[in-house]
């Protein structure tokens, strides 16, 4: 293959390859954006589902505070039985804690009723280091009382003073500062937490003004939130995330990020839901897992493109070995033509020279039978004359048998003459140029048998039956001495029949127009039909007179007119001869 | 002395080299396996009363439920509920020790007073081996708990809670009798009783008894009472279950109640503590002190969770009624 076409064919596939890289790539993009599509459902229908457990929690939180207006002295037995089936139920959220209201001067006595009944060793305390706060209230203190689940790490949150704690302080003043207000707060050290605080207030029902009065509040509710739990099946999903945004200036006076962001690739979609005068800018992140996406698309695509681009490039490349086969084999044509040629000329060289040969023999033959005719006619015409001289002059002194041989010489002499003439005109036959014409044979038939019929001696009525409009294409004299000859054989064999008769005529055999000349003549053995055309070669020599050269010439004739001729007889029966003409 | 003689790497001691080596694999293979099990924290139960104990077996069973598959467990039973006697329980106590010298345990796990009272307080106080207890009655502070090393949980009776279920029956409810077997322990019982219930003006009388027969006087004098509260018999050497059975029957005018679920036969109402509850919480301690939490961070702490019994057919030969409510929570599971 040359180089252009191999570089077309390169380029052909390179082309190819780049096509189905780039619809593939395209395909890809139409499932990543139908990813992407699915995931904005998706994330409408977790942002509404958030929207409803903020609500949920807000109404647990009434219900909650409502059970603390509702009874005088709600022990642990009973804070556990009412929240234990909110925790059962809504599982965004952890814990669920109360802090009861206690002045520091109470500390000794609570802290004694408390190991009295079974707490030994309680002490109201602090928050530990990391997570501690000084409290802004030197003389009042919110320590947990009791927590929903009671386990043994929630177990450390008893006694501690909520006031201390530096991940809701703030949360928990603006609480009782704000009343009857669920006021949320982040967790710093834990991602995926959020916290809820709620005052108490004394008076129920009654109208509280916004203000930092410790005294009127009771007690502090409090919440853990699982941020990932406040959608359904966000905490099974390791490629989503939800990020909450705490857009708190109003309240905290602080904008949070409860949550980091997803590593790597993803889709986004966010909403800003208020929660009171709070506001959470919630935000739904999806890894991007490409091994996730519906490949099957881009890679149909892909591998059709692939195989089309294989297909072309081998169509192609097939087009290419086929064009170089042809040139190939074009070139192998022209080299056999030329040789054929070659040979052709060579043999035509060869023919012409044997042309010329033949041209040159043929004259020499011409010169030679001119010269044969010429030359053997004087020495015949000599014995002829001389004989006849010696017949007129001597014959009274000879005797009859020198009579009887001199007419015997006589005799040869003019039949040899006879001869001469015949092969002569044999010969002639054969160098005689042909000259193609449409002919009428049936017309020439009736002017032989006319003629024939007025040198007739024999007295016999001849039944002559010539075909209508029998026409031919070849030379007019040469095919009148066909007719001649046959017609007249036909005369001659069939003169000693009682009804001679003679038919010239024409049929149709296997699409070839065949001419016969039938009689009713002595016929012959078929066995010799074989020797009828040659020269001098007479079946019937003794009976009947005729030099033996009418039949080779007519098949000379015929020949010359590329024809076929034969015969058809039986002895007494009469004979057939049938020829066609330009077989070829 | 050439290097080529002294490593002698010739082809046939490589391969015989590397032979001894392949036969490693297997024990190696064998330790990887056994590794896990050999790292397994090691725990050890002392219990203070018997296998057969009904609350012992409770604490038992929710210890050996919690710690199943998470630690290696060994258990060591003082049986001092049937050998009360201070040297009996000083010579366990001491067994105890020995198996902790030699068993090596990460962690201990006291169930009920005397494993506290001998063992705990008196070897192990501040010692490197932490400690989780568990069914101290009412207060840990005659063991001088807590300890660095050690926590637990408190099992006080549902005093007040049994108060709510006695005043939504009976109303007025201004006079009790407490009646049980004359044993130390329910001599602290009735005092934590009587403290509570005098704050809620409610007096509280005590009928400490030995015997049967005494049993069966004291019960008939007691139905003069607005409530009787009938604790622990374990004590009265001669009780007839029939015989109390009959007993209650015939003389029952008056609400009873009970803490105990061996009780329940007669006593009309109980509220009784969970021993499994005691179980399963030292067990989660330990385990959350195996994991590092010190003992310290964890607080003391007291039951939380009760059963609640009713006998319908004493109730209703009484002619008392209880609230449906707490009808509806109750279980008649304690046959």
């Amino acid at each position: 293959m040359k180089i252009l076409d191999k570089r077309i064919l390169a380029l052909l596939a390179v082309t190819g390859a780049g096509f189905s890289l780039f619809f593939s790539s395209v395909a890809f993009q139409y499932e990543l954006e139908n990813e992407n599509q699915q995931f904005n459902h998706r994330a409408k229908t977790v942002f509404k589902e958030i929207q409803l457990k903020l609500d949920t929690l807000k109404n647990i939180d009434d219900d909650i505070a409502s059970l603390f207006y509702a009874l005088d002295d709600i022990d642990e037995a009973e804070f556990k039985l009412f929240t234990h089936s909110t925790i059962h139920r809504t599982p965004f959220i952890n814990t669920i804690f109360y802090m009861p209201h206690i002045e520091s001067r109470d500390k000794e006595t609570i802290s004694r009723q408390l190991q009295g009944r079974g707490y030994t060793g309680f002490r109201f305390r602090n928050f530990p280091d990391k997570q501690y706060e000084p409290s802004p209230f030197s003389d009042d203190l919110f320590p947990v009382k009791f927590i929903n689940p009671f386990n043994v790490q929630n177990s450390k949150w008893i006694g501690l003073d909520i006031l201390t704690f530096s991940q809701g302080q703030s949360a928990v003043i603006r609480a009782i500062e704000f009343a009857k207000t669920l006021i949320l707060s982040p967790d710093n050290e834990k991602e995926n937490n959020l916290y809820a605080f709620r005052a108490l207030h004394y008076g129920r029902g009654m109208p509280v003004k916004r203000s930092l009065n410790i005294d009127g509040v009771f007690g502090i509710l409090g919440y853990k939130i699982n941020v990932n739990r406040l959608a359904s099946d966000m905490a099974s999903s390791s490629s989503e995330k939800l990020l909450i945004f705490l857009d708190d200036t109003k309240i905290l006076g602080n904008r949070l990020a409860i949550t980091n962001s997803l590593p790597g690739k993803y889709f986004e979609e966010n909403i800003s839901l208020a929660f009171g005068d709070q506001i959470l800018r919630i935000s739904l992140q999806k890894n991007i897992d490409y091994f996730q996406l519906n490949m099957a698309t881009p890679v149909f695509v892909l591998i059709i493109g692939l195989l089309l681009t294989m297909l072309m490039s081998y169509i192609a490349w097939s087009n290419i070995e086929h064009r170089l086969f042809l040139l190939k084999q074009n070139a192998t044509i022209e080299h056999e033509v030329a040789q054929k040629t070659a040979q052709l000329e060579q043999q035509s060289e060869k023919l012409k020279a044997a042309y010329k040969e033949q041209k040159f023999i043929i004259n020499e033959l011409e010169s030679f039978s001119y010269s044969i005719s010429h030359d053997l006619r004087t020495p015949l015409r000599a014995i002829d004359g001389y004989s006849h001289i010696l017949l007129d002059d001597y014959s009274e002194t000879l005797d009859d048998t020198a009579l009887d041989y001199l007419h015997r010489v006589r005799n040869n002499a003019q039949h040899m003459g006879n001869l001469i003439d015949v092969l002569l005109d044999l010969s002639r036959v054969s160098r005689q140029p042909i000259k193609p014409e449409t002919i009428s044979l049936d017309e020439h038939a009736r002017k032989i048998l006319n003629e024939l019929g007025e040198h007739d001696t024999t007295q016999k009525n001849y039944d002559i039956i010539v075909g209508e409009k029998i026409t031919a294409t070849g030379d007019s004299h040469l095919l009148y001495t066909v007719l001649e000859n046959l017609l007249s054989n036909a005369w001659k064999y069939s003169s000693k029949s009682d009804n001679p008769k003679i038919e010239f005529n024409m049929t149709r055999d296997d699409g070839k127009t065949v001419y016969f000349v039938k009689d009713n003549g002595i016929g012959f053995n078929m066995d010799y039909a074989d020797k009828l055309f040659y020269p001098f070669q007479r079946l019937h020599g003794a009976d009947f007179l005729g030099d033996g050269i009418g039949l080779a010439t007519v098949k000379r004739i015929i020949d010359r007119h590329h024809g076929h001729i034969w015969a058809d007889s039986e002895p007494n029966k009469g004979s057939t001869f049938f020829f066609t003409l330009n077989d070829d | 002395m050439t290097i080529a003689r002294l490593i002698k790497f010739t082809p046939s001691r490589v391969q015989s080299n590397t032979r001894k080596s392949l036969r490693l694999i297997p024990v190696f293979l064998l330790l990887i396996l056994y590794w896990p099990s050999a790292q397994a924290a090691r725990c050890l139960h002392v219990m203070s009363y018997h296998k057969g104990y009904a609350w012992n077996d409770g604490i038992e069973q929710g210890v050996e439920d919690t710690l199943k598959n998470k630690c290696e467990l060994k258990k060591f039973y003082m049986d001092t509920k049937r050998n009360p006697q201070p040297a009996y329980a000083r010579k366990m106590a001491l067994k105890a020790k020995k198996l902790i010298e030699d068993y090596k345990p990460d962690i201990v796990i006291a169930s009920d007073d005397n494993a506290s009272r001998y063992l705990v307080s008196a070897y192990y106080k501040d010692a490197d081996l932490p400690f989780v207890f568990s069914g101290l009655n009412w207060t840990a502070d005659e063991y001088g708990y807590p300890y660095r090393n050690v926590t637990g949980m408190v099992e006080v009776a549902p005093i007040l809670p049994l108060l709510k279920i006695i005043n939504q029956t009976i109303d007025p409810a201004k006079y009790g009798v407490y009646l049980s077997a004359d044993v130390i322990t329910e001599h602290k019982d009735f005092l934590h009783y009587k403290k509570e219930y005098e704050k809620k003006n409610i007096r509280l009388t005590p009928y400490f008894v030995r015997t049967m027969d005494d049993w069966k006087q004291k019960y008939i004098l007691a139905q003069s009472a607005d409530f009787i509260i009938m604790n622990n018999n374990a004590g009265i050497n001669d009780w007839d279950t029939q015989e109390a059975i009959r007993h209650v029957k015939k003389y029952s005018t008056t609400f009873t109640v009970t803490n105990y679920k061996w009780m329940m036969p007669f006593t009309m109402f109980a509220l009784t503590k969970i021993a499994r509850e005691q179980g399963v919480w030292a067990s989660e301690v330990a385990l959350s002190i195996l994991a590092g939490t010190p003992p310290e961070e964890i607080p003391i702490t007291v039951n939380k969770e009760w059963n609640m019994f009713v006998n319908p057919e004493l109730l209703s030969t009484a002619g008392i009624v209880i609230n449906k409510r707490t009808l509806r929570k109750a279980s008649l599971n304690w046959r």
